[in-house]
């Protein structure tokens, strides 16, 4: 357990410029859409899109259904990258594996790390919404964002596994970033087909909550329980998908 | 246990594709030797090392590093507690500074010694403060010693150390080194340096085209190998020299060059039995290296 | 020479970004009766085409991937150690910069030029017809929108030293351009549009069309133009600041 948290710290110091400017990012557009309100609200939320507050359907629209969503997917993918395959490129894998740290605790490391900082961005919201509300004399009710920021944990953990499998697999360190990127656009294409259609399997939308029977759609609210079994799944599936990196890792050649 | 060998291998393998790195190398480093591990470019040296400490995997054979199966992944988180590896490139995480990444070294090892640390930190004029990145190689490859030696290793192995420095530091590397082998602690070292092989090496073992080609203790092959070349006057074609001691001959022309560990006089005495006129010349390292490695004409 | 070294090292990336793009577009083209089946109102062929591909998934997915191509540069390469052999060939950092631009955009106008290839080709085998002309409009604006959302990317690689952040920036920087072009202050500049400009709903407003797919107006060429100019500033400040670094 010692050498835990010298593995977190390295892990952190490699992700951490990666993390700062997505949450800053993030942050932004929490902050410019509470006190930006006057000039952004006319332009997405046009009259009478959303029944009841309009305030609650603008940040919807601009952060948990609208850019904010789409910047942190991408930031989750993009938190994922690096590992051994990076580090070989970097002529450090070999100070890496010879340290006394079996594989499986340096990729279960870096995993921990990404996960924890996902959590980090997904709270983001929460926390600059309420307090920038609570300055601008406007509210969005916190029950709601507290069950945004379970969805956006889930789907972020999901989007970010698969970032983790392809630089696992993959050397070339932006070809890993390609293909998370085509994943994260062609499986929504994907899960059309038959019999995948079936399912709710689009992320995207299980985040934003879109055509999901938890969110109505006409208020922008989650309504009911938390779909805590699509998110146990989605959870469940980022576990495989990170467990089957940490296999990959263990078998593979460093040379 | 004084006298088993750290490191041991049996008809260790690797192919890369169609490529044999690495082909039955079947060899042995002794404890509390300084075993210089010689080979051209390509030779295979790295990837035996890389075998030994668990980054690749053998594609045939085996190895022991202390008794402890390299093959084996949890056997190889033993191996890798108990060694020192510094690297041919001296990769470092470039974006921790050189206290950070002492501090974060120093946590995978219990036995780890402040007073080393810090004696290397200030004889070898490391920055604390500043990035690894922007230290020149030298730099690297002395926090790369310091981190190695802080840990108090049973083995040291070491890929090119010399690679990137400058004479003074060549020297004092191999100052250091023979400390440490003073200290109890087997070092296991690659180098293209003949010189600096030749000057702190017990034992020296070669590698050519991924198999061992030459074991010996440097003493030995400074005291009992020898040079012998042989002329023949007639203009019968001149015979191989198939004989016990024969490490390596080659035939030019009329002349017969050969590398011999023992039996020098029978060798001698065959060759005048011939004709021949045998004329016997000490070796060094250098000679044995290239006599045993070079490409035959 | 520099040519080639700039396509080994995009290489992989553009041949995951092309087949990518085939796969995308031929998944929606086989994929039309179904969709527009379930749709709310009746979809002609070429607004299912626009909707799907020149507006939506498919330029999303061409976006992202003209960041990707855009990542990488002198300032990676020092992280990678390969900087000292590259500033040491007998060539200017400016050329380095020039040739890696120009091999970048080549490969995001290629990108922009598939669909118009595969569409046409394939909508007989669904019993549809897409013109190539039409295509090979969208991807001129592809192209044009693409040639900065590249530069984008190349100018914050030269500014930022890690790998991925440039990616992240790039990211923000065109939802940012995406937000503030709907600001009712811009309302009269459709150029600072971009994304708008690429999907063709601008120059179709513009030009009143009932249906935003069936357009044949001109291209926005003032827009395409401006797009240009600003490729051309990005990757010349990104020059400068490449050829007055130093890399240690």
């Amino acid at each position: 357990m010692k050498t835990l948290a010298p593995l977190l710290f390295k892990a952190w110091r490699e992700s951490r410029g990666r993390f700062l400017l997505g949450a800053a990012l993030l942050a932004a557009i929490c902050v410019l859409a509470v006190f930006g309100r006057a000039s952004l609200m006319k332009v997405f939320v046009p009259d009478e899109a959303f029944v009841g507050s309009p305030y609650v359907g603008y940040i919807y629209q601009l952060v948990y259904g609208g850019p904010a969503r789409g910047l942190f997917v991408i930031t989750a993918i993009v938190l994922a990258l690096g590992g051994l395959q990076r580090e070989r490129l970097h002529r450090t894998a070999g100070f890496t594996l010879a340290l006394p740290a079996s594989r499986a605790l340096l990729v279960g490391v870096q995993a921990l790390l990404g996960l924890g900082q996902i959590a980090a961005l997904s709270a983001l919201p929460l926390l600059l919404l309420t307090v920038c509300s609570l300055l601008a004399h406007v509210s969005y009710p916190l029950g709601q964002m507290a069950r945004f920021s379970l969805l956006w944990f889930a789907g972020g953990a999901a989007f970010f596994a698969v970032g983790f499998l392809a630089a696992t697999l993959l050397r070339s360190e932006y070809a890993a970033l390609a293909v998370s990127f085509v994943f994260m656009i062609c499986y929504p294409i994907a899960v059309l087909f038959p019999p995948l259609n079936r399912y709710p399997l689009n992320v995207h939308h299980i985040m934003s909550g879109l055509a999901m029977p938890y969110f109505d759609a006409h208020t922008a609210l989650l309504v009911g329980a938390p779909p805590w079994a699509l998110l146990a799944s989605m959870l469940a599936v980022a576990g495989a998908l990170i467990v089957l990196a940490a296999q990959i890792t263990k078998y593979r050649d460093y040379s | 246990m004084a006298h088993q060998p750290v490191i041991e291998t049996h008809g260790l393998t690797r192919h890369y594709g169609n490529v044999q790195a690495v082909h039955g190398l079947s060899l042995t480093v002794a404890r509390r030797q300084i075993t210089g591990f010689l080979g051209r470019n390509g030779a295979g040296k790295s990837s035996t090392i890389k075998m030994l400490l668990g980054m690749i995997r053998p594609t045939a054979g085996t190895g022991r590093v202390l008794g402890y199966d390299i093959a084996d992944p949890a056997q190889s988180l033993q191996i890798r507690r108990r060694i020192a590896y510094v690297g041919e490139d001296k990769g470092l995480y470039g974006y921790m500074t050189v206290a950070e990444l002492i501090r974060f070294t120093r946590a995978f090892y219990p036995d780890w010694r402040p007073d080393i640390e810090a004696r290397l930190l200030q004889a070898y004029q490391l920055p604390p403060g500043r990035k690894v990145k922007a230290i020149s190689k030298g730099m690297r490859t002395k926090l790369a010693l310091l981190l190695a030696l802080a840990r108090r290793p049973e083995i040291i192995i070491l890929d090119e150390p010399s690679e990137g420095l400058d004479p003074v530091s060549i020297e004092e590397l191999l100052q250091t080194l023979q400390e440490v082998r003073a200290g109890g602690t087997s070092i296991f070292f690659s180098s293209h340096q003949l010189s600096e092989v030749e000057r702190i090496a017990d034992r020296v073992l070669m590698i050519d085209r991924g198999q061992l080609v030459m074991d010996a203790l440097l003493s030995d092959l400074l005291n009992n190998y020898r040079n012998i070349t042989v002329e023949f006057a007639g203009q019968e074609p001149v015979p191989a020299f198939d004989l016990a001691g024969v490490e390596r001959s080659r035939i030019q022309g009329r002349q017969a060059r050969m590398l011999a560990s023992a039996n020098v006089e029978g060798i001698v005495a065959h060759a005048r039995a011939l004709g021949a006129v045998a004329q016997v010349t000490p070796v060094n390292l250098r000679d044995a290296f290239l006599d045993l490695v070079r490409e035959a004409p | 020479m520099l040519w080639y070294k700039m396509w080994r090292e995009s290489r992989v990336r553009f041949a995951i970004s092309a087949v990518a793009l085939l796969w995308m577009c031929g998944a929606v083209v086989l994929l039309q009766q179904r969709v527009r089946a379930h749709a709310d109102e009746p979809l002609s062929y070429a607004r299912y085409i626009w909707s799907a591909v020149y507006k939506a998934n498919v330029l999303d997915l061409y976006v992202l991937l003209v960041i990707v191509l855009g990542l990488g540069g002198v300032l990676q390469e020092r992280a990678q150690g390969t900087a000292g052999f590259t500033l040491s060939l007998p060539v200017s950092r400016w050329r380095l910069i020039a040739v890696r631009a120009a091999t970048g955009w080549v490969q995001v106008a290629l990108l922009a030029l598939l669909p118009a290839l595969l569409i046409p080709l394939l909508s007989p085998f669904v019993g549809e017809a897409y013109p190539f002309a039409r295509a090979l409009q969208f991807s001129v604006l592809w192209a044009g929108g693409g040639m900065a959302i590249f530069a984008l990317a190349f100018f914050f690689s030269a500014v930022l030293s890690g790998a991925y952040s440039p990616a992240i920036a790039s990211v923000a920087g065109l939802i940012a351009c995406s937000v503030f072009a709907e600001l009712p202050l811009l309302d009269g500049h459709p150029a600072f549009d971009l994304l708008g400009t690429m999907h063709g709903a601008r120059l179709s407003a513009a030009h009143g069309a009932a249906s935003l797919a069936a357009f044949a107006a001109p291209l926005p060429w003032p827009s395409l133009g401006l797009y240009a100019a600003v490729a051309l500033c990005l990757v010349g400040v990104a020059g400068g600041i490449t050829a007055r670094r130093d890399f240690s």
